[in-house]
């Protein structure tokens, strides 16, 4: 497991130079995986029963140690099922866009046709960004600690620290890669409101850009899914007049995974691309 | 609930995580503690950095390391390529340091404690290793830049086990060299505001012997969170 993780991961690296889609190899290795739904001849009743005993098996499977009891405790291991690269709004459709964002957007689809995709910031090793680093189909895990909560994200050994003190950001914020998160409670819905990026990385994997203006509100929840495992809500709303004429939501889904332990990520020893400086940014 | 009276308990939780002592890991956002640290064990969650900066690892005895032959060949080849291109340093290529390499790095990391894993996230280039207690590597682990890790305790020390890494990192500034076979045990004891850290290297391959080398981690001020530190590559971006 371990061996076939790594070296997919490996692959995902060096054909993330490539091409951006790299990444939907190590969805394939999630093992039990559900079938992607694809629009084919329907199930027969026999069909659909067969996959939700699997469905129930492997959610049972997940939730061996059950998560954690309160609604507000995200403490754990959650990892999404399979691969997409792209955010659409919640009926599934393209965000409206800017001028400047259509045509960011068709230079990117142009790109990737060309066989020359636009190299962005998680390509090249650098931090995927927010709300980018949630579309990367590897497990993330909630660290609780007073007044913070740390969120690690396997891919590209990311951090995010949300500031759970209730204070704006502190002046001369600088702009980040996965810029300054302030989280609040409402009701049992982890909302976090993330601002101070910089331009350098995409909103999702394919296409959609932004830029310095964004803002990301998340509101995260947990709830019990039809197998009744544990699952986290991610409901994510993209701001930034430059790119899109008003906010738009999106949503993605990490069921809990107690079976599953955040491994070591290195894009950097795959990329030659990666020609470091040593500069570190501040 | 009113936002505001969330606000004045996340604030009374800051508050209560500003004494280390009280610093237990799920306070302040939810009513129960999942994972708590066993009672009776210290808790070194909170910011540490190396207390003084070390280039060179020394033995316990203030001796150089037991170089074995090769040990000693390689060493000097990474000593003196090092003086000509400081960029043959590894790190330059913004890859992960090693173990203990990452602990002499001066910048600070938290130590983020809880009962079943201890996970060290560091500012430097965003690098984070999450460790287990009691749950030891597989038999044939595929080599890491970090390794293996597996925490257990021995009394009040915090012991961290690791196998399994590749050979690219140097275990200190000064390149001191190890293989694939390198075996790395922490040694993590609180004392006041500081760690001690005892590190006990093990690797046939370059060095006639086991041999350990003692540091201290001091403790930051300033709360939990680390600046963003992106090692940055010098093209297109």
């Amino acid at each position: 497991m371990a061996r076939i993780a790594r070296s997919v991961r490996v692959l995902v690296c060096a054909l993330g130079a490539l091409a951006v889609s790299a990444p939907a190899m190590r969805a394939a290795a999630q093992d039990d995986e559900p079938a992607p739904a694809a629009a084919k001849a329907p199930l027969t009743p026999a069909q659909i029963e067969a996959r939700e005993r699997r469905l129930q098996a492997q959610s049972d499977k997940w939730n061996k140690v059950p998560a954690p009891a309160d609604p507000r405790d995200f403490s754990g291991v959650w990892w999404t099922r399979g691969h997409d690269r792209t955010y659409r709004q919640l009926d599934k459709s393209l965000p409206p866009m800017t001028p400047l964002e259509a045509a960011s957007r068709q230079h990117h689809l142009d790109m990737d046709q060309a066989g020359t995709p636009v190299m962005e910031a998680q390509t090249l090793c650098y931090a995927p960004g927010v709300p980018h680093v949630w579309v990367s189909p590897y497990p993330i895990q909630f660290d609780y600690l007073p007044g913070m909560i740390v969120v690690l994200y396997e891919v590209q050994h990311s951090v995010r620290y949300i500031h759970m003190d209730g204070k704006p950001a502190p002046a001369h914020t600088p702009r980040t890669f996965m810029g300054y998160s302030r989280g609040h409670w409402e009701g049992d819905a982890l909302v976090i409101v993330t601002d101070h990026f910089n331009d350098k990385t995409q909103i999702d994997e394919e296409s959609l850009t932004h830029g310095e203006k964004l803002v990301v509100t998340e509101r995260i929840s947990k709830f019990k899914n039809k197998y009744g495992g544990a699952e986290l809500r991610n409901l994510i709303t993209i701001a930034d007049p430059d790119h899109f004429p008003r906010p738009w939501t999106a949503e993605r889904l990490f069921p809990w995974r107690s079976d599953v332990q955040l491994q070591e990520y290195s894009c950097e020893e795959n990329n030659p691309e990666g020609a470091a400086s040593g500069v570190s940014v501040r | 609930m009113s936002k505001t009276l969330l606000a004045l308990f996340a604030g009374l939780a800051l508050v209560a995580g500003a004494n280390p002592a009280n610093a237990s890991p799920s306070v302040g956002q939810v009513a129960t503690v999942v994972d708590p640290v066993p009672a009776g064990l210290p808790n070194f969650t909170g910011k540490w950095m190396i207390a003084r900066p070390i280039r060179r690892l020394h033995t316990i005895e203030g001796a150089d390391p037991p170089l074995n032959a090769a040990g000693k060949a390689l060493y000097a080849k990474t000593q003196a390529a090092l003086r000509a291109d400081p960029k043959s340093d590894p790190v330059s290529k913004c890859v992960m340091q090693g173990i203990p390499r990452l602990l002499l790095a001066p910048y600070p990391f938290l130590i983020l404690q809880y009962g079943k894993h201890v996970d060290f996230v560091h500012e430097t280039n965003h690098t984070f290793r999450i460790v287990y207690f009691d749950q030891p590597p597989p038999d044939d682990p595929d080599p890491h830049w970090l390794g293996w890790p597996v925490a257990s305790w021995y009394g009040k020390t915090l012991v961290i086990d690791s196998i399994g890494f590749n050979d690219q990192t140097w275990l200190d500034y000064s390149g001191l060299p190890h293989g694939t076979k390198l075996k790395v045990q922490e040694r993590y004891r609180l004392d006041g505001q500081k760690i001690k850290v005892r590190a006990v290297i093990t690797d046939p391959e370059f060095y006639t012997a086991p041999w350990s080398t003692d540091f201290s981690l001091a403790r930051q001020p300033g709360g939990y969170a680390l600046n963003e530190s992106i090692c940055v590559r010098d093209h297109r971006m």
